[in-house]
């Protein structure tokens, strides 16, 4: 029996020919890795040679959907871009919503992988399962509304599109793959990678619903699950529904979540969050917006006209809010909501742009960069209109933005000299995102062990400490988050869960709200193949053990060596705000955390005996011989 | 004497989509009663079963945490403010 909920369609085009070629993953591949990057890890870790520079031709670059993508299940909306990261060297990815991922399945692809680079610029459409290379000279040059509102008048409206901006064009660090105008996979520098391979654009023409096993059982749980979401008083629903992520700022700069100043201040430094929050954000949106049969549609549009600044666009995130107002002492809202949309249209990471910013404000309080270097920019705490200049220099690529800070921190520092190191916040090259261990130590593990480094969207002990665990998950935490040791059991259940999450399709905000036996039983009736929570360990074990060894065979050999920046675990402490005197020991969790996973507490290598009980036999003949 | 509570955004279609809500009360479980003595609807937001803080609220007494001086029993002055904030973190 062929697994359903998938397409058993696999498209993997070589750029530099500009032939296509499909598999079948097969059942087996799928009921063990699902899709997204649980199927992406599988894909790359086979396939790809190990070594590889992450922006050489031969890199594999792939866009996944997963089982529940397309679907009735509830935020079934995601896709996921992995590769090699050209920011840490280790394995890459980023989650993505809105409207793409369902249409690349509607579309007749579970995925599509790249490999090569193409002579000139080019992109891929994909319809009725075909996947055709075009020349994109028309649209290289544009920004990223600007080429779906092009490739939409091409192949009509319900045409969906991810795409790098200029930012990418240039390989940029920075740059994200950008799809519905400001959904960005921004994470791990992936849009850096599709830049390099000069690959403008996928466009994908959905004709086809995706076809589940059981469409009625699929229905009825969502219904089920619907009931939970609208039951008074679910406070992640409310936060969602009514004002998306922008409702925490004022809170999470208050309670120490959010990091401020570049890490080194606190509230008192910045007692006028609430004019970049919840109320604040939400008066200027015109619109709500939600990806693809999303309930809790947590997104919208916004339109901002004060003074100088005249923008419609994407409401800003909190970590924008954060990014580019708490880390820059900015309270001036419209200046962040023209920040985003600089980032949103020029293809950059929203964290890593504003922590970049974050970054040259401090050396220029410091020192470091003067007037001069700056080209005139006066980089001071909370100027918001050097910091959307040197926003969109960063965008264009020109000036001190664009030439010393355009692919972010690790490598400005490189431009600017060692004496920069000492503002620069960033775990292995990847800009740290805006949640603070001071105030979540779980995270500070997360940022370091997870194959992705610095990331906020691995699941671990810190959504424990942080109340962002789905309902009836199981193993609380039940412990002071400041004590460091007994965490471990509780940080891997709670990640193997969160890489099924990733490679099924769903969306991690949904999964808050969503209780999470419902998560088994969508895979159940999506794929026909029956996973209960016990599978679901299983298979997020399995994905966790292949991401980790993908980084050991790249010469990462201890992923421990990853140093998180003094500063960021409060060394020297905060002297004032929630988290005043606190230092974290997140050395402690992270030993644990491999410990419960199966991997060596000392060096993070997975045990032959666990990639053996995963069905990992190969990779485990690779690390242990 | 009056001070002014903050609650947080996803509690203010209780308060008439009010963010501050002013109180009376000597100490900080006092103005958070008038609170809810205000809006009932709060009572079971702001409170556990057990009549203390629900677990995951954090509360701030012009900017600081009532956990480092004296909790609920804090004094408070005219003018000064409270703000209530959930534990829950994302984004």
């Amino acid at each position: 029996m062929a697994i359903k909920g998938v397409l058993h369609r696999l498209a993997f085009v070589d750029l530099n020919t500009g032939t296509v070629t499909y598999e079948d993953p097969g059942d087996e591949l799928y009921e063990k890795y699902l899709g997204g990057y649980g199927l992406g890890a599988y894909m790359l870790y086979t396939r790809q040679k190990p070594g590889l520079d992450a922006l050489a031709p031969e890199a594999m670059l792939g866009l996944l959907t997963g089982p529940l993508t397309g679907t009735d299940a509830i935020t079934g909306n995601r896709f996921i871009a992995v590769g090699k990261s050209p920011k840490t060297g280790t394995w890459g990815d980023a989650n993505c919503g809105g409207y793409f991922g369902p249409a690349l399945k509607e579309a007749g692809l579970d995925g599509v992988f790249f490999t090569g680079a193409a002579k000139d610029p080019v992109y891929v459409l994909v319809q009725n399962g075909e996947v055709t290379v075009e020349c994109a000279a028309d649209y290289w040059g544009l920004d990223s509304v600007e080429t779906e509102a092009k490739f939409q008048a091409a192949y009509g409206k319900r045409a969906r599109v991810a795409c790098i901006g200029p930012s990418g064009e240039r390989v940029s660090a920075l740059a994200a793959i950008i799809n519905d105008g400001g959904r960005a996979a921004g994470r791990s520098g992936l849009g850096m990678v599709m830049g390099s391979k000069k690959l403008k654009a996928v466009v994908a023409v959905p004709s086809s619903p995706v076809e589940v096993a059981d469409a009625d059982a699929l229905k009825a749980v969502r219904q089920r699950v619907l009931g939970e979401y609208y039951k008074a008083g679910n406070p992640a629903y409310e936060l969602f529904s009514s004002y998306g992520t922008c409702g925490i700022t004022a809170g999470s700069v208050q309670k120490g979540d959010a990091p401020i100043k570049n890490w080194s201040g606190t509230v008192h430094d910045f007692p006028t969050a609430e004019k970049i929050s919840d109320d604040a954000v939400i008066a200027t949106q015109t619109r709500k917006y939600g990806c693809w049969r999303c309930p809790l549609a947590c997104g919208g549009h916004v339109k901002v006209a004060e003074g100088a600044y005249e923008v419609e666009g994407h409401k800003p995130e909190y970590e924008t809010l954060a990014a580019f107002g708490a880390m820059c002492l900015n309270d001036n809202l419209a200046s962040i909501t023209v920040c985003n949309d600089i980032c949103n249209r020029m293809g950059m990471d929203t964290i890593s742009a504003g922590c970049t910013v974050a970054f040259a404000i401090e050396c220029y309080e410091r020192g470091i960069i003067t007037k001069e270097d700056t080209g005139g920019l006066e980089l001071t705490w909370g100027n918001h209109e050097a910091i959307v200049k040197v926003t969109e220099q960063m965008g264009d690529g020109t000036g001190f933005g664009g030439i010393v800070l355009g692919d972010g921190i690790k490598t400005a520092v490189g431009r600017i000299g060692p004496e920069a190191e000492v503002a620069a916040m960033h775990c292995a090259g990847e800009e740290l995102p805006m949640h603070d261990p001071r105030c979540s130590p779980g995270i500070g593990a997360s940022f370091v062990i997870d194959a992705t480094p610095g990331r906020h969207t691995q699941y671990g002990s810190w959504l424990d400490e942080a109340a962002f665990l789905p309902p009836d998950l199981g193993q609380p935490l039940h412990a002071d988050k400041y004590v460091y040791n007994g965490k471990g059991e509780n940080g891997a259940y709670v990640s193997r869960w969160g890489h099924v999450v990733n490679a099924s399709g769903l969306c991690m905000f949904g999964c808050t709200v969503t209780p999470a036996p419902a998560v088994p039983e969508f895979l159940t009736h999506a794929m026909g193949v029956e996973y209960t929570m016990d599978k679901v360990q299983e298979v997020g074990g399995r994905i966790g053990a292949l991401r980790m060894a993908f980084n050991i065979r790249e010469g990462v050999r201890n992923p421990l060596d990853f140093k998180l920046p003094r500063r960021v675990l409060g060394d020297p402490p905060l002297e004032q705000g929630d988290t005043a005197g606190v230092t974290v020991d997140n050395i402690v969790e992270i030993k644990d955390y491999c410990a419960a996973m199966g991997w060596d507490p000392e060096t993070g290598v997975p045990s032959r005996e666990t990639l053996e009980g995963y069905d990992l036999g190969f990779v485990a003949k690779d690390l242990h011989g | 004497m009056s001070v002014t509570v903050r609650v947080p955004p996803y509690w203010r279609r209780h308060t008439g989509r009010r963010a501050d809500v002013s109180a009376e009360g000597a100490t900080v479980g006092e103005a958070l009663a008038d609170v809810v003595r205000q809006h009932p609807e709060l009572g079971p937001l702001l409170y556990g079963d057990d009549g203390e803080l629900a677990a995951g609220l954090s509360v701030f007494l012009n900017r600081e945490s009532i956990t480092r001086r004296d909790g609920e029993r804090t004094p408070v002055s005219p003018g000064d403010s409270l703000m209530v904030v959930l534990a829950i973190a994302g984004g």
